[in-house]
């Protein structure tokens, strides 16, 4: 399970709007700021240094009652903090039948599958929040992202012993899954 | 390439090693920041788009020299679609034109090797351009 996991995150950055001369104050007709940071211990880490760089931004064009704000958070990191509104549970139960399925198939060869749904951010299911801090003249829009290698090997590894448990197959070497 | 029908935009890249990044007073703000990227609006003018680029690296670099105290330069190669000279270690799109480089000068001499700080490019915006013109 990923929300019991700590795993490496990075943020994403990007400032359209008058908060850009907050970055680079001289008119050299940019139209966007993209900011990636390096990785952080964990999600909490790099959340705290997200909102220090929003506080920065937000502060040096108006104050933050200018702005409007929309936060998000994936429910697949935080469960506890999201209400969980599922729109098609037969959907979601649909995939999960399909991977246990695929899974059952490959387990043999030691690999297994893991479903890609970019259901909460377009960027991808590692998205572990999102803040979007809009006024009439910028544009903020910020997010915490999970290591993808690191969020790969933990989906894997909960899907093969998932997979494991289900078929009751022989115990393979734990140390070759292998992603498909 | 003045007024002749195309769009064009710039886009900035400054790297971790910048001390634009490390020492500025953005970075204590905006802080273990890996790499920033700039994306310009459209310009309708590949001049009004060099020049600003130009600009941008220009300022960067002479900041950046101050800070760093190297003796930081700015390379320059433009696509050989559109006469730059050729050079194996470059590979270039088609909607590319022309590339910037902000690098150590001493770097450069010592190791033959392009190590910058950031870099720019200015892109034919795709929009602008019919299916075979891409494509030719």
């Amino acid at each position: 399970m990923i929300a019991d996991k700590i795993i490496p995150s990075f943020y994403i950055i990007e400032i359209t709007g008058d908060a850009i001369k907050t970055v680079i104050p001289q008119d050299y007709g940019i139209h966007k700021i993209s900011l990636g940071s390096h990785d952080f211990r964990s999600d909490l880490h790099a959340n705290e240094k997200v909102d220090k760089a929003i506080n920065f931004l937000v502060e040096n064009t108006g104050g933050l009652e200018k702005y409007k704000t929309l936060v998000d958070i994936n429910p697949e990191f935080l469960p506890s903090q999201t209400e969980i509104v599922k729109d098609s549970d037969s959907d979601e139960d649909d995939m999960s039948e399909m991977v246990d399925k695929l899974s059952s198939q490959l387990i043999n060869e030691n690999k297994v599958a893991i479903a890609i749904t970019k259901s909460f951010d377009v960027l991808g299911d590692f998205v572990v929040s999102r803040k979007l801090l809009s006024s009439e003249s910028s544009k903020i829009e910020a997010r915490v992202i999970a290591n993808v290698d690191e969020y790969v090997k933990i989906k894997s590894f909960d899907q093969y012993q998932k997979t494991l448990s289900l078929s009751q197959s022989p115990i393979i070497n734990k140390s070759k899954v292998e992603i498909h | 390439m003045n007024s002749d029908g195309f769009k064009y935009q710039y886009f900035v890249k400054i790297f971790a090693n910048s001390k634009f990044l490390t020492e500025s007073s953005v970075s204590k703000s905006i802080e273990q920041c890996a790499q920033v990227v700039l994306t310009s609006k459209t310009f309708s003018n590949y001049n009004e788009c060099y020049k600003n680029l130009s600009h941008l690296i220009c300022d960067f670099t002479s900041t950046e020299s101050q800070v760093s105290g190297n003796n930081l330069v700015v390379v320059t190669k433009l696509n050989p679609q559109f006469g730059g000279k050729n050079d194996e270690s470059e590979s270039w799109e088609k909607t590319t034109v022309m590339r910037m480089y902000v690098a150590d000068a001493a770097l450069i001499k010592s190791t033959r090797q392009l190590v910058c700080c950031a870099s720019g490019e200015i892109k034919i915006d795709a929009s602008s351009l019919a299916f075979d013109q891409l494509y030719q």
